[in-house]
C-alpha cells in the first residue's frame, strides 16, 4: 500500500508515493488530494469524515480535499487518519493558500452558485408547478433553456431576486397588521385603576412604609399591580425581523456583486433609481433592500427582540397562519441558502466542474461537422440534477447524452462526453482506463474507419491566491500545461505497453480553469482556457469556437 | 372516454372510441439514479417516456447475458424494457415490484386524464392470480375505472364485431370452436374458445373461455429470436436491437409499409449505420412452430371446421408464411389473420359495453373443493361460468356452516384445492389458517362465505364465528369475528409472523404430525373442581366423598357406576371419549399440553406428588400395576420422580416390574428430546424387554412421537428400532382377541415415518439404501405378512365414516409414500385414540 498527497488532480498518474508534504500545506482550490494504491475499502473507509472515495482503478482511489468554510464557525483544518500512520494528521487551513471569500473570486462564486442553481430550478419549479415530483425533462432542452435565457439582463437569477419578486406585499402587511398578544407585567398603578395583584405585588405592597394602602400609596398614589398590555414581540414576529435582516445583507451583496460585473453602472447611479443604467432584476433587488431597511425602522420591528441566532423551530403561526407561511418559507430558503453556498465554496473546484459539464453540453448540442449535423444521436437523457449539491456535486453521475454520430465520406465518427466514472465502464472491455488520469471530463472519439480511439482529457481547475498575481499566474499557468502534458504522456505509455488494449491517442489536452476574464494559453499539446463562471453570450461564443476547433481537429 | 390497451407485446398499444390507434414502440425505460455508495434518490423513478434515456451504469450481467458480446456501452439493463417485465410477471419473479414498473411505464405514455372512463387492460392467459391482483392495483392507483381483460378474449370480441366473426358463428355448429395464436403474448399462446348465445341478450354471441390453470406457453424469446435471425441474420450485433436504444425504431420500421430501412448498432464503442431490406420471408421461424407450440401441452388440437385466429406483428410481416405452416399443421381449418390492432380494439369494445353495463363474454372458474368432515365436497364445478366482474359466491348452506372452532386450538384451518393441480407433489390441496386470539374452551360454530372471480385475482374465503363471539385475532392483535383467508398463487408460508397464512399440502406426505393432547381439566371450570375434590380425598379429608362421587358421575359419562366404584376415586383420571360417542376424543383429566392455569397447575402437582408417594406396596404386583397406572394418568404433569423412575428402569435394560410401567414411558416421557433415544436404546438391547411387554413399548414408541412435538429423532436410531421390530416379530406373542399387539406394531412403524418431517430426511425408506429395509416392512404388513389385514381401530371412526380397506394397507401407503389427503385426515386424531 502506498499513498501521496497530490496538488493538482491529474498528478495522480505521476504518482510515486511522496509520503507527506506538511510544509506546502492544502491548496484544495487546484484540487488537491490524497492518492492511495493498494488499499482495501476498509483501509480507506476512516480516512475522514465526509470524504467520498474516487474509485480510478481496481487498486488505486483518489480522495479530493475539501477548502476552508467562509463562515467564521467553519472547520479551521481537516483531520486525516492516514494509512500506515498511527496517529491522525491534522491540516490546518490557515496554511492553505485559499482566496478570501471577500475578494473577486467571492463574488464569482457567488453567481456560479446562482448559476446552477438557476439549472436546478428549472426541473424542480416546475415539479411543484405540475404537483409531479417525478417529472422528466430532456436534459438536452434544460441545458438550451439555461444558455438561451438571458435576455437583456445580464445579473444572473438568485434567490434572493425570487424573494424580491414574491415577499415585499407579505412584509408589508405583517408589518401593519403585526400578530399580537397581551402580555402580563407588573407597573406601578394610580390606586383607583389598580385591577389585579398578584403575589409579587403583594410583597412590594407589604415592603411599602405605613399601615394603610392610602398611606402605602405615597405621594403619587400608586402601588404594584399587573396590568396587561399588547405587544407584537413574539417568535413569529422575530422571524419576520430577521428574515429583513437577512435578507437586507443578501440583496445589498447580491446588487455590489452584480453592479461591479456591469460595465455601464456604478452602486452610486443605481442609488439615484437611474432606470438607463442598470438591470431590471437588479433595480428590483435594490429596491428590496431598501423596503428591508425601512421595515426593520417600523415600530413594529423595531419593538422586537433580534433573534440571537436562526429560528429552526417553528410555532404554531409559522406554520398555520397564511399570512406567516411564506416568510417562515422564505426565511428558510434564505438560511439554506447560506449553507449551499458555504459547502460550494468549500468544494469550487467541483461547482465550476459542474459548469464547465452545462458549457461542454451546450457545445456538443450545437456541434456540426462539415455543417453538416450528426446523423445520429444515440440517447436522449432527462437531466439529473439535484436541488442542492452534495460535496459540491450539482450533477449526478453521467449526466450527458449521446454519443453523436456523425457521417463522413462513409465513415461513421462518434462522440462521446464522459465523466471520470463512466469512461473508465466504457472502455474497461476494450483494456483502456482513461480514467487513471483522474481528469474531470473526458471527449472521446472513435470511428468505424480509424483503429485508434482518440481522447481528450479535460481537467477543471479555480486556482488558489497565487493565481491572482499576473506574474505567478503566468509561472503556474506554464506548470500546469507542462503537469497535464506530462500525465498524459505517462498514461500513453503505460496504455502502449499494456498488452491486449486498443491503441489509443491523446492529441489534445485541456485546462479550464475559472477566471476574471477571456484568455486562452497553449503549450505543446495542453491547452489552458480561462473563462468566468458567466453564460453570457460572449463568453460562450469564445468557448464554443475554440471547443468546435478542438473537435473539428479531434475528428479529422 | 373507453378505451382498450394491448401492452405487453413489443409494442404499447392503446384504441379509444374515436379509433385512433396509438402506439409506442419497444417501450424502453431508464432506471433511476443509484448513488456511489448504492443508496437511491428518493426524487427518482423510472423514466419511461424517452426510449433513448439510458446510462451506463446501470449494465447489467443479465443483460450481457441476453445480447452477447456486442452490447454497445450505452445500454439498458434487464429491467428496463416493458416486454421482459411482463416476461417476468407472468413467470411470477417479484410480482408487486413488477406490476409497479409496467403501471408507471403505461402511466407514462398515457397520463391519467379526467375524460377517460372505463379502461380495460388485456392480459396474457398465463398471468396468475397474484400477478392480476397486484396488476390491477397498481393501474388502479392511477385510474379509475380499470378491468382486466384475457388477450385471446380480446381477440375474439374484436373478430366478433366484424363482420366475419358473426357470420361464421351463427353457421357453425356447437362442436366448433375458435382457436387464438397470439404470437405478441408474453409467450406464444394458443387459446381454445366457444362461444354462446348471452342470456341476458340473445343476439349477443358471447365468447366463452375455459379456465387455464396450468402454467403452460413458451417462452417468448423462441419464436422472437428465431424471426430476429431470420430479419437481421447478417448482422452479428442483431441482439442489441431488441432491447438497445434504438429498439422502438427499429420495431416501427419493421412494422411499417417501407421496404427497406437503416439500423444503428454499435461494437466497440463504434457506432454504424446499416441498411436492412425488409422482405425476408420467416421461413425457418415457421418451419419450427409445431415445435414451438409443443410445450403448450394442448389435450386438443384443432379440428376441421375450427377457426384459428392469428394475431402478432410477426404474422403481419410475413403473413403468407403463417397461412402455410398452419394450413399444413391443422388442415380443413379457416385461418384468419387477426390486424395489429385487434387486442387494443377488442380491449376497447369490451371496456365501453362494460361501461354500459351491457354482456361481453363468459369467463370459466378454475374448480374448487373443500375439505368437510371426513371427504372433499365441490366448492365451485368445474364448468362454473361467470361473467367478468360478477364474482361466484357460495351458497350451499351444508358448506357454509360445516365448520366450527374446536376447543383448545390456537389456530382454525381448512383444506382447500384447485384443480388441476400443477404440482401436486408440493401443492395438491392448501391449508388456510387463521390465527385464535386465545385457546378456547367451548366449540364456537362458524360460517363460511366465499367468493371467486374470473380474471381478478384470488378465491376469498370469509368465516365468520356464528354466536357473534370474537375468536380470531387481526394483525394489532385484537379480537375479532370474522377472518378473511385467501387462496393465493403462490402459498405465503414462509410469513410466520402473519395471522393468516396459506400452506400447501402435498398430495402425499409419508408421514403423520405429532398430535399434541390437551387434558380435560383445561375443558371447564368444574374439571377443575373435580381435580380440588380429588385431592381433597387423597389428603384423606372424606367429607367431600359424595359430592366426588356426583362429580366424577357427572365427568365420566361413558362409564357404569360399577365401573367406577372398581376405580373409584382416581379412576376419574383415566382416558375416556370414543365408547360414549364415536365423536367424542378420547382424552383423559391430563393430556401431554401444558396450558397456563395457575390454579389447575398447582392441583394436578399435587395430585402427581400424592400418587407418587402413595400406593406403591412392595411385593403386590397388582398393586404396583394400579400404582404406576395411576402415575401414568398424569401424562406431562406425572411428577419428576416417577419419570426419573422410568428412565431408570430404561437405562437398567431389563424386564420392567410391571405392565403399567412399561406403558409408562410412552404415557408420561416425551418432554425431554433424548427420551426416544432411551427408549429405543431400551427396545434393541434388550430385544423388547419380556414377551408380554414387548406390545407396550411398541405402543410407548408410537405414543411418544405421536404425542410429543420436542423429540429430536435421529434416523438412525430408527432404522435400528424398526430392524429390532422386523426380527422380534416373527418369535412374537401376537395373540390378542382384539389384535392389540399387530396393531401397535403397525403404529410404531407408522410414526417411524416421522423422520420425514425434516428435509434433509425426506426420502427416509425411499432411496435405495433403505429398499432393504423397506421390502422387510412391506413384507410384514403386506399380502399374507404377520400383520397383514389389521382392522382399523374403532376409534378411527370419529374422523371416518366409511372405512374402506384396512389399517395394514393405510400404513402400507404410508411407507410407499402413497398416503392421500384423506389418509391424513383420518390419522389426524390418533392423538386422542385409544
Amino acid at each position: 500500500m502506498s499513498w501521496a498527497f497530490t496538488e493538482y488532480p491529474w498528478q495522480v498518474i505521476l504518482s510515486p508515493a511522496r509520503g507527506v508534504t506538511p510544509d506546502r500545506g492544502v491548496r484544495p482550490d487546484n484540487g488537491a488530494g490524497i492518492w492511495i494504491c493498494d488499499a482495501s475499502e476498509e483501509e480507506v473507509a476512516h480516512l475522514a469524515v465526509g470524504l467520498t472515495p474516487t474509485r480510478l482503478s481496481d487498486s488505486s482511489v483518489w480522495f479530493e480535499l475539501p477548502g476552508p468554510s467562509f463562515r467564521a464557525d467553519g472547520p479551521q483544518d481537516l483531520t486525516l487518519r492516514l494509512p500506515m500512520q498511527e496517529a491522525t494528521t491534522i491540516l490546518p487551513y490557515k496554511d492553505a493558500q485559499s482566496t478570501s471569500y471577500e475578494e473577486w473570486p467571492g463574488k464569482f462564486h457567488s453567481m456560479l452558485t446562482n448559476n446552477l442553481q438557476e439549472l436546478a430550478d428549472n426541473l424542480y419549479k416546475k415539479r411543484a408547478e405540475l404537483y409531479d415530483l417525478f417529472l422528466e425533462q430532456p436534459l438536452t432542452q434544460q441545458i438550451k433553456n439555461f444558455f438561451s435565457s438571458q435576455d437583456e439582463d445580464f445579473a444572473s437569477r438568485a434567490l434572493i431576486c425570487d424573494l424580491a419578486e414574491d415577499l415585499p406585499g407579505s412584509i408589508q402587511e405583517l408589518v401593519e397588521r403585526p400578530r399580537r398578544l397581551l402580555q402580563r407585567k407588573h407597573a406601578q398603578v394610580r390606586l383607583d385603576r389598580l385591577q389585579e395583584i398578584d403575589l409579587t405585588s403583594l410583597i412590594d405592597y407589604a415592603r411599602r412604609p405605613g399601615h394603610t394602602a392610602a398611606i402605602k400609596a405615597g405621594d403619587r398614589q400608586q402601588l404594584m399591580a399587573v396590568i396587561r398590555e399588547e405587544t407584537a414581540d413574539t417568535l413569529e414576529n422575530r422571524v419576520v425581523h430577521d428574515f429583513c435582516r437577512r435578507a437586507r445583507t443578501a440583496a445589498m451583496a447580491y446588487v455590489a456583486e452584480e453592479c461591479a460585473r456591469c460595465k455601464k453602472c456604478t452602486g452610486e447611479l443605481l442609488r439615484n433609481n437611474d432606470e438607463t443604467v442598470c438591470s431590471r432584476r437588479v433595480r428590483r433587488v435594490d429596491a428590496f433592500a431598501r423596503r428591508c431597511e425601512q421595515f426593520l425602522s417600523s415600530p413594529t420591528l423595531t419593538s422586537v427582540t433580534p433573534l440571537a441566532i436562526p429560528c429552526r423551530m417553528p410555532n404554531y403561526a409559522l406554520q398555520q397562519n397564511v399570512r406567516y407561511v411564506r416568510v417562515w418559507v422564505a426565511y428558510q430558503k434564505l438560511l439554506h441558502q447560506e449553507d449551499i453556498r458555504d459547502q460550494s465554496w468549500r468544494w469550487k473546484r467541483r461547482t465550476w466542474t459542474d459548469h464547465v459539464r452545462a458549457c461542454m453540453m451546450e457545445v456538443m448540442r450545437a456541434l456540426t461537422l462539415d455543417e453538416q449535423p450528426p446523423a445520429f444521436h444515440a440517447s436522449n437523457k432527462p437531466i439529473r440534477i439535484r436541488k442542492e449539491p452534495l460535496d459540491g456535486c450539482w450533477f449526478k453521475a453521467e449526466p450527458f447524452d449521446g454519443p453523436l454520430v456523425f457521417e463522413k465520406d462513409g465513415n461513421f465518427i462518434s462522440l462521446y462526453l464522459f465523466n471520470r466514472e463512466d469512461v473508465g465502464i466504457a472502455f474497461r472491455s476494450l483494456g483502456l482506463s482513461p480514467d487513471l488520469m483522474n481528469a474531470d471530463l473526458y471527449w472521446v472519439v472513435v470511428s468505424t474507419e480509424w483503429e485508434e480511439t482518440r481522447i481528450i482529457p479535460v481537467w477543471t481547475l479555480v486556482g488558489d491566491r497565487r493565481w491572482q498575481d499576473p506574474e505567478t499566474a503566468k509561472k503556474l499557468r506554464i506548470e500546469c500545461l507542462d503537469g497535464i502534458e506530462q500525465a498524459g504522456l505517462e498514461w500513453y505509455r503505460q496504455t502502449k505497453d499494456a498488452e491486449g488494449t486498443e491503441s489509443a491517442n491523446i492529441p489534445k489536452l485541456l485546462l479550464i480553469r475559472a477566471a476574471e476574464s477571456v484568455n486562452e494559453v497553449h503549450r505543446g499539446r495542453a491547452s489552458l482556457f480561462e473563462l468566468p463562471p458567466d453564460k453570457q453570450q460572449d463568453i460562450m461564443q469564445f468557448f464554443q469556437r475554440r471547443m468546435e476547433s478542438v473537435l473539428k481537429e479531434l475528428m479529422s | 372516454m373507453n378505451t382498450g390497451f394491448d401492452p405487453s407485446g413489443r409494442a404499447f398499444r392503446w384504441q379509444d372510441e374515436t379509433n385512433n390507434l396509438n402506439t409506442a414502440y419497444a417501450v424502453l425505460g431508464c432506471p433511476p439514479y443509484v448513488n456511489p455508495d448504492g443508496s437511491k434518490d428518493q426524487d427518482e423513478i423510472m423514466t419511461w417516456s424517452d426510449p433513448k434515456a439510458f446510462r451506463p451504469q446501470v449494465c447489467t450481467k443479465q443483460f450481457q447475458v441476453a445480447v452477447g458480446d456486442h452490447a454497445p456501452p450505452v445500454y439498458t439493463a434487464e429491467l428496463t424494457s416493458i416486454e421482459i417485465l411482463w416476461s417476468n410477471l407472468v413467470k411470477a419473479k417479484e410480482v408487486w415490484g413488477t406490476a409497479s414498473l409496467i403501471a408507471n411505464a403505461i402511466k407514462a405514455h398515457y397520463p391519467p386524464h379526467i375524460d377517460q372512463q372505463h379502461l380495460a387492460f388485456a392480459i396474457p392467459n398465463r398471468l396468475n392470480e397474484d400477478a392480476q391482483d397486484a396488476l390491477l392495483r397498481e393501474l388502479k392507483n392511477n385510474y379509475r375505472e380499470v378491468s382486466l381483460l384475457w388477450r385471446p378474449v380480446a381477440i375474439m370480441l374484436d373478430w366478433l364485431v366484424s363482420g366475419d366473426g358473426r357470420c361464421f358463428c351463427n353457421a357453425s355448429n356447437d362442436n366448433t370452436a375458435v382457436w387464438v395464436l397470439d404470437l405478441d403474448s408474453a409467450g406464444t399462446e394458443f387459446t381454445r374458445l366457444t362461444w354462446r348465445n348471452h342470456e341476458k341478450d340473445p343476439n349477443w354471441i358471447a365468447p366463452v373461455r375455459a379456465c387455464i390453470t396450468e402454467n403452460r406457453g413458451n417462452p417468448r424469446y423462441t419464436v422472437l429470436n428465431a424471426a430476429w435471425s431470420e430479419i437481421f441474420g447478417e448482422i452479428p450485433e442483431r441482439n442489441q436491437l431488441l432491447h438497445c436504444q434504438t429498439a422502438s425504431e427499429v420495431q416501427q420500421s419493421l412494422e411499417s409499409d417501407l421496404n427497406k430501412f437503416n439500423i444503428w448498432v454499435s461494437t466497440n464503442n463504434r457506432w454504424k449505420r446499416i441498411p436492412v431490406e425488409k422482405h425476408t420471408p420467416l421461413q425457418n421461424t415457421w418451419q419450427n412452430l409445431p415445435q414451438l407450440l409443443r410445450p403448450l401441452r394442448l389435450n386438443t388440437s384443432p379440428q376441421t371446421d375450427d377457426v384459428i385466429l392469428v394475431h402478432g406483428w410477426l404474422a403481419c410481416y410475413d403473413p403468407q408464411g403463417i397461412k402455410t405452416i398452419l394450413s399444413e399443421l391443422y388442415p380443413g381449418t379457416e385461418i384468419r389473420l387477426r390486424k395489429i390492432n385487434a387486442v387494443a380494439q377488442g380491449s376497447q369494445m369490451f371496456a365501453e359495453r362494460r361501461c354500459n353495463n351491457l354482456p361481453t363474454y363468459y369467463d370459466t372458474l378454475a374448480e374448487y373443493k373443500i375439505w368437510t368432515d371426513d371427504n372433499w365436497k365441490q366448492l365451485v364445478s368445474a364448468n362454473q361460468e361467470v361473467e367478468p366482474g360478477n364474482p361466484w359466491r357460495l351458497s350451499d348452506d351444508n358448506i357454509r356452516n360445516a365448520f366450527c372452532i374446536n376447543r383448545h386450538r390456537d389456530v382454525f384451518s381448512m383444506l382447500i384445492q384447485r384443480l388441476p393441480c400443477d404440482d401436486p407433489e408440493y401443492d395438491f390441496a392448501r391449508r388456510l389458517q387463521a390465527g385464535l386470539f386465545t385457546q378456547l374452551s367451548d366449540e364456537i360454530p362458524l360460517r363460511l362465505e366465499a367468493t371467486v372471480e374470473a380474471a381478478r385475482g384470488n378465491a376469498k374465503f370469509t368465516v365468520l364465528a356464528a354466536d357473534n363471539s370474537r375468536p380470531f385475532v387481526s394483525e394489532d392483535k385484537k379480537e375479532i369475528g370474522s377472518v378473511t383467508l385467501t387462496y393465493a398463487f403462490a402459498p405465503d408460508e414462509e410469513k410466520h409472523n402473519k395471522k393468516t397464512a396459506t400452506k400447501p399440502e402435498p398430495k402425499h406426505k409419508g408421514y403423520l404430525e405429532a398430535q399434541p393432547v390437551t387434558g380435560r381439566i383445561y375443558d371447564n371450570p368444574e374439571n377443575v373442581e373435580l381435580l380440588k375434590l380429588l385431592v381433597q380425598y387423597s389428603n384423606g379429608d372424606k367429607s367431600q366423598t359424595s359430592a366426588l362421587q356426583n362429580a366424577i358421575k357427572r365427568y365420566r359419562i361413558d362409564s357404569t357406576p360399577a365401573t367406577l366404584s372398581k376405580t373409584f376415586p382416581f379412576g376419574a383420571l383415566d382416558r375416556w371419549g370414543w365408547k360414549a360417542n364415536p365423536h367424542q376424543p378420547t382424552r383423559g383429566l391430563f393430556g401431554t399440553r401444558v396450558l397456563p392455569d395457575r390454579k389447575a397447575s398447582e392441583l394436578t402437582e399435587t395430585i402427581a406428588n400424592h400418587l407418587w408417594n402413595n400406593g406403591n406396596i412392595p411385593g403386590q404386583q397388582s398393586a404396583r400395576n394400579l400404582w404406576s397406572k395411576l402415575n401414568n394418568y398424569c401424562h406431562e404433569h406425572a411428577s419428576q420422580a416417577y419419570k426419573t423412575h422410568i428412565r431408570t428402569l430404561l437405562s437398567r435394560q431389563q424386564p420392567f416390574p410391571s405392565w403399567a410401567e412399561a406403558n409408562a414411558s410412552g404415557y408420561v416421557l416425551g418432554d425431554q428430546p433424548q427420551d426416544l433415544e432411551l427408549l429405543v436404546d431400551y427396545c434393541v438391547k434388550s430385544k423388547f424387554g419380556d414377551t408380554q411387554q414387548a406390545k407396550m413399548f411398541w405402543w410407548s414408541f408410537f405414543r411418544m412421537l405421536c404425542w410429543h412435538t420436542e423429540i429430536v429423532v435421529d434416523p438412525d436410531s430408527v432404522i435400528s428400532y424398526l430392524q429390532a421390530l422386523i426380527r422380534y416379530l416373527p418369535e412374537a406373542d401376537l395373540t390378542d382377541s382384539f389384535n392389540v399387539p399387530r396393531k401397535n406394531a403397525l403404529f410404531s412403524i407408522l410414526f417411524a415415518l416421522h423422520v420425514r418431517e425434516k428435509k434433509e430426511y425426506k426420502g427416509f425408506l425411499l432411496t435405495n439404501e433403505d429398499s432393504h429395509l423397506r421390502t422387510q416392512l412391506l413384507t410384514l404388513i403386506e399380502f399374507n405378512g404377520i400383520l397383514s389385514n389389521v382392522k382399523f381401530p374403532k376409534t378411527m371412526l370419529a374422523n371416518m365414516n366409511q372405512l374402506t380397506g384396512n389399517f395394514s394397507d393405510f400404513v402400507a401407503r404410508f411407507i410407499k409414500k402413497e398416503d392421500t389427503v384423506e389418509d391424513r385426515e383420518l390419522g389426524s386424531s390418533i392423538g386422542t385414540m385409544q
